[in-house]
């Protein structure tokens, strides 16, 4: 008890060693643990799913290229269910824009078709009721919903009786007979769920890709088994469905990557965050290592002297390791409390959209595995690094030691060396960070701005998806919104009006298949695709698109009439390298069906989602040929945009009073929403690069200020010898520019593998974007500099004398 | 040569003040060769490190050469300390990763000295010192009594016109610093003024005259 209290006393006597050591292990572990459970939330345990890791989805590809998870046909499916034996059960999936109306105001939310084994299969928790039954899968017996706890308690306050009340879902009756624990939901951002009504048609649909497979993986079988056998079956649909399958392939894909998107991404994004948080953690421990071997390498007399005592090596050793265990614990407690400090502060700052794609966010808590694995890094860099060189120092000789001044005046050259190298070290990774944060912020910045010269910031959104019920036919659908166009023009204000199907940068969008008239028809697998935006005719204007050939769509391609459209310059290019395409007629491939259709302008091409590097081909329909029940509308005013916003709201209502809408936002207000993920992990680089910069300060300032000390003596011989300041600045400088030099120069060549690697991953990062970053080096430099400078200065500050006899 | 008037340093500890050195009053002649004693604490190093500017901070008068120290700036101060003394340590101080001729030519590197002249000094004083076949070797390669032999040469080897030592064979045997002492007195005899801290009497047989201090006043 008695050693505890002498080492907390020597350890205050230090205060500002101890809070350098102690804002070390509280930025490094906070920040660490922080991340790693946002990690938990969205990669690792995204879902309270039993068995999770057991669970798959399929991921389809044609020729290579990436189609998703959404693009497997009904037939397919059910062959995939009677021959596959590496799974338990296979389930099927379809989204479904679900409007409710009744017991409250309309309201679009999103929904899911599955299949009637679908929660068995993936292990959902129920609060209330059932899932579905055999059988419930058929049409006819479909109408049955499982809603989410959170649409429970929002829009029936949590009411027990719960199961056996109908709810309108688009305008049919639908009995509830299951609630979903909010955080056992797949999709997770799903409101209510339903059976697939059946037909005996729909099992034949060999070439309707547009279902997700799930599938629950047999005990003991590994991804890859699954899908060595799931590429047999499919070579042998492939065989017998050539035109319709040729080059499509399917991977098995644990669930819980594509749990937070329907890409790879946030997976991506999540482990570079959890890299990045490492390498701060690693600053950390290095900053520690290094505190601890300055305290003990400064107390060698005190040592001999114990030594001179008759203490022997252990006492002493178990003297340093107490004052670490000490430093260290305390260190981790902090960190602690910082990492659930941090997770606070990350929580606050996703924006309540984003929310519902990330199931756990709400319940994020901190890892105390995250906690305990950082925390016993930290602790052993410290105590390890205190205690060997307490050894070490043990073993010096006592006398020589104790002799006045010691005979020689410069520190061990083995131990400056390893100081040196672990502030190299940290320099290199903080720099590293620096430049990753940096590239992560460009990125975030280029996409978010990527339609600024659109002024984005004038322009009223909103989307509607009208019900299959209400509207089930072509007319119906032109008459809303032939309608809604109308009222919308009529509004006061109003400048653009544009009704499209899907809006730019809302991460939503479909492709449409075409093939060229007039050419050989190529397989499915060879068709060309483009982006397929279903457009009234001010779209191009409202979104200042130029024309490069031909004309814009116009009112007068009206229903009924021959069938245009207009294509960007990059199909223009690459189906009709040599000549005009406007004239030439596609055929698109819409599901089971084909439709012709004549090019009458081509037009610039522009970006439609921001995690692509560049715009895709891209094909525009008039909306009066092809109404959609996806209704979004654009409205640019020269006036208040929230006004607008509301008003066009308003003229909705005023064609059908039932009709919800969603995302009633300006348009740079949906740009920034689509991109608050990557926005959040700009922020959270950002978060870890400013730490990294700060702990990488400390290191070098607190090793500078160590070295200057420990040849104090030194200096004060080479002022004896007739040395000026500016020799003993050239000196602690030339040290300090080889530990912090090699540091940088490290930490550039990361920089620059780094920028190679985003500028492959990130929009508007470009690897020549590292020359402008790699200008923070300098900061560190500076930072350095300074660092050596202000200890420097103090012991230039003494008299030699007073520096000659220093200890 | 060097002329101390009414020289006072003292230490302030809130209203009192704690005199290292008082009133002293000292003149000291070009070739010679002075010891300082007293017994410990009585000022005798304070009063080394005055004369050769290493502390700056005191109060009366200074003169070296008949110029006044006492109203130079640090800069000044350096400029002259750098043309007229060499000093040796009683711990050596030497840099344990520079070979012993490095040890020697450090002085002159802060000296605007270029490196081919440099080279020619420190082979003449290893020479002049016996030390050529020593000149590669670590200073913890060599016994205390060497070592303080490299701390006299190194002190030396920018020719100074004196020669401060602060307990030069304190860390010695008998016979190294016996040796250490008849080193002295031949620099004292080929014209350099040599003033020396010292404990001991033997040494002080050395010189040619002996400032004693005690409590900060000299004694005689």
């Amino acid at each position: 008890m008695q050693e505890i209290l002498f080492a907390a006393r020597r350890l205050l006597k230090h205060p500002l060693q101890l809070a350098a050591g102690l804002l070390a292990f509280f930025l490094g572990i906070g920040l660490n643990t922080a991340i790693y459970s946002i990690g938990d939330a969205i990669v690792f345990k995204p879902l309270e799913l039993v068995g999770l890791q057991r669970l798959a989805i399929f991921e389809v590809f044609s020729r290579g290229q990436q189609l998703g998870i959404f693009d497997t046909s009904p037939a397919d499916f059910l062959e995939y269910q009677s021959r596959l034996k590496s799974f338990e059960s296979l389930g099927l999936e379809q989204h479904w824009d679900v409007t409710i109306t009744r017991d409250g105001d309309p309201e679009y939310v999103s929904g899911a078709r599955v299949t009637a084994n679908w929660f068995e299969l993936i292990g959902s928790q129920l609060l209330v009721g059932r899932g579905f039954r055999q059988g419930e899968d058929q049409s006819g017996n479909h109408r049955v919903a499982v809603i989410s706890h959170g649409l429970w308690s929002r829009r029936f306050a949590s009411e027990p009786g719960i199961v056996g009340r109908t709810i309108r879902l688009n305008r049919e009756e639908y009995e509830i007979v299951g609630v979903v624990k909010q955080t056992s939901r797949f999709p997770g951002f799903m409101e209510v769920f339903s059976p697939i009504p059946r037909t005996p048609v729909w099992g034949q649909m060999r070439s309707d890709f547009d279902y997700s497979v799930v599938g629950r993986l047999k005990p003991g079988i590994t991804h890859a088994q699954a899908e060595a056998e799931l590429t047999a079956v499919q070579a042998s649909i492939i065989s017998r469905y050539k035109a319709t399958h040729e080059g499509r392939s399917v991977q098995v894909v644990a669930l819980n990557e594509r749990v937070a998107g329907t890409n790879e991404m946030a997976g991506k994004y999540v482990r570079m965050l959890l890299v990045a948080a490492g390498f701060a953690l690693l600053i950390a421990c290095a900053n520690v290592a290094n505190l601890q071997l300055a305290r003990v390498t400064g107390r060698t007399r005190e040592f001999a002297i114990m030594r001179a005592v008759g203490a022997g090596r252990w006492p002493i050793a178990r003297q340093v390791l107490i004052e670490s265990l000490l430093l260290s614990l305390g260190g981790a407690l902090l960190g602690c409390l910082g990492s659930i400090w941090c997770l606070d502060l990350i929580k606050g700052l996703l924006p309540t959209e984003l929310w519902q794609f990330i199931p756990m966010w709400p319940y994020m808590s901190v890892d105390f595995h995250a906690v305990l694995t950082a925390s016993l890094l930290a602790v052993g860099a410290g105590v390890i690094s205190g205690v060997l060189a307490a050894w070490q120092s043990s073993r010096a000789d006592a006398q020589d030691a104790l002799r006045e001044g010691g005979r020689a005046v410069s520190a061990g050259s083995r131990r400056q060396w390893f100081r040196g190298a672990l502030v190299a070290f940290q320099m290199a990774l903080a720099i590293v960070l620096l430049i990753g944060a940096g590239l992560m912020v460009r990125g975030a910045n280029a996409s978010i701005g990527i339609f600024d010269s659109k002024h984005p910031e004038q322009v009223a959104t909103m989307q509607a998806v009208l019900p299959q019920l209400e509207y089930p036919n072509v007319e119906k659908r032109l008459d809303f919104s032939r309608r809604l166009e109308q009222g919308l023009k009529n509004l006061p204000g109003a400048s653009e009006v544009a009704l499209v199907n899907v809006i730019p940068m809302s991460d939503n969008g479909s492709s449409v298949s075409f093939a060229v008239e007039g050419r050989t028809m190529p397989q499915v697998a060879d068709r060309p695709r483009a982006l397929n935006l279903v457009v009234t005719p001010e779209y191009f204007s409202l979104m200042r698109i130029p024309l490069r050939q031909g004309r814009y769509l116009s009112a007068d391609d009206r229903n009924g009439r021959d069938l245009v459209c207009v294509v960007d310059e990059l199909l223009a290019k690459a189906q009709f390298p040599q000549g005009n395409p406007v004239g030439e007629r596609l055929t698109l491939m819409l599901g089971e069906t084909s439709k012709p259709c004549r090019i009458v302008g081509v037009v610039e091409a522009t970006m439609h989602d921001a995690w692509e590097r560049s715009p895709r081909p891209t094909l525009y329909r008039a909306f009066d040929q092809n109404p959609m029940l996806a209704v979004s509308l654009m409205v640019r005013t020269n006036g208040p945009v929230k006004a607008m916003v509301a008003a066009a709201r308003n003229a909705v209502l005023a064609v059908d009073p039932d009709q919800p809408v969603r995302q009633q936002f300006s348009y740079q207000e949906l740009i920034q929403t689509t991109l608050g993920g990557l926005r959040m992990i700009a922020l959270f680089m950002g978060g870890i690069g400013a730490v990294a910069v700060v702990l990488a300060c400390l290191g070098v300032y607190s090793v500078m200020s160590y070295v200057v000390a420990e040849r104090t003596s030194e200096i004060g011989m080479r002022l004896a010898m007739g040395a000026q300041p500016r020799d003993i600045f050239k000196l602690l400088g030339g040290q300090a520019l080889v530990m912090s030099g090699s540091g940088m120069l490290g930490g550039l060549i990361g920089g620059y593998l780094i920028a190679q690697l985003f500028s492959s991953m990130i929009f508007g990062v470009s690897s020549n974007d590292f020359w402008s970053l790699s200008s923070g080096a300098l900061l560190l430099g500076a930072v350095a500099a300074l660092a050596t400078y202000l200890p420097a200065r103090r012991a230039l500050g003494m008299d030699p004398s007073t520096a000659l006899r220093h200890d | 040569m060097i002329e101390l008037r009414n020289l006072e340093k003292f230490y302030q500890h809130g209203p009192s003040k704690s005199f290292v050195l008082r009133r002293v009053n000292v003149e000291i002649k070009e070739g010679e060769f002075v010891s300082i004693m007293g017994p410990s604490g009585a000022g005798k190093s304070t009063l080394l490190y005055v004369i050769g500017m290493h502390d700056g901070d005191w109060t009366g008068e200074y003169y070296l050469m008949g110029q006044p120290v006492h109203k130079m700036n640090r800069k000044e101060r350096n400029e002259l300390y750098k043309q007229n003394f060499g000093f040796v340590f009683q711990s050596y101080h030497l840099l344990d990763n520079l070979t012993v001729a490095e040890n020697i030519e450090m002085p002159l590197t802060y000296r605007n000295i270029k490196k081919q002249e440099r080279e020619a000094i420190v082979a003449d004083t290893l020479d002049r010192f016996q030390m050529v076949g020593k000149k590669d070797l670590f200073p913890n390669q060599l016994s205390g009594g060497q070592q303080q032999l490299v701390g006299i040469a190194r002190a030396m080897v920018a020719s100074p016109k004196v020669i401060l030592a602060d307990e030069p064979t304190g860390n010695l045997h008998t016979s190294q610093g016996k040796e250490i002492m008849e080193m002295f007195k031949k620099l004292n005899e080929a014209g350099t003024t040599i003033i020396q801290v010292s404990h001991s009497d033997l040494n002080a047989t050395y010189g040619n005259r002996v400032i004693e201090i005690r409590d900060g006043w000299i004694e005689k």
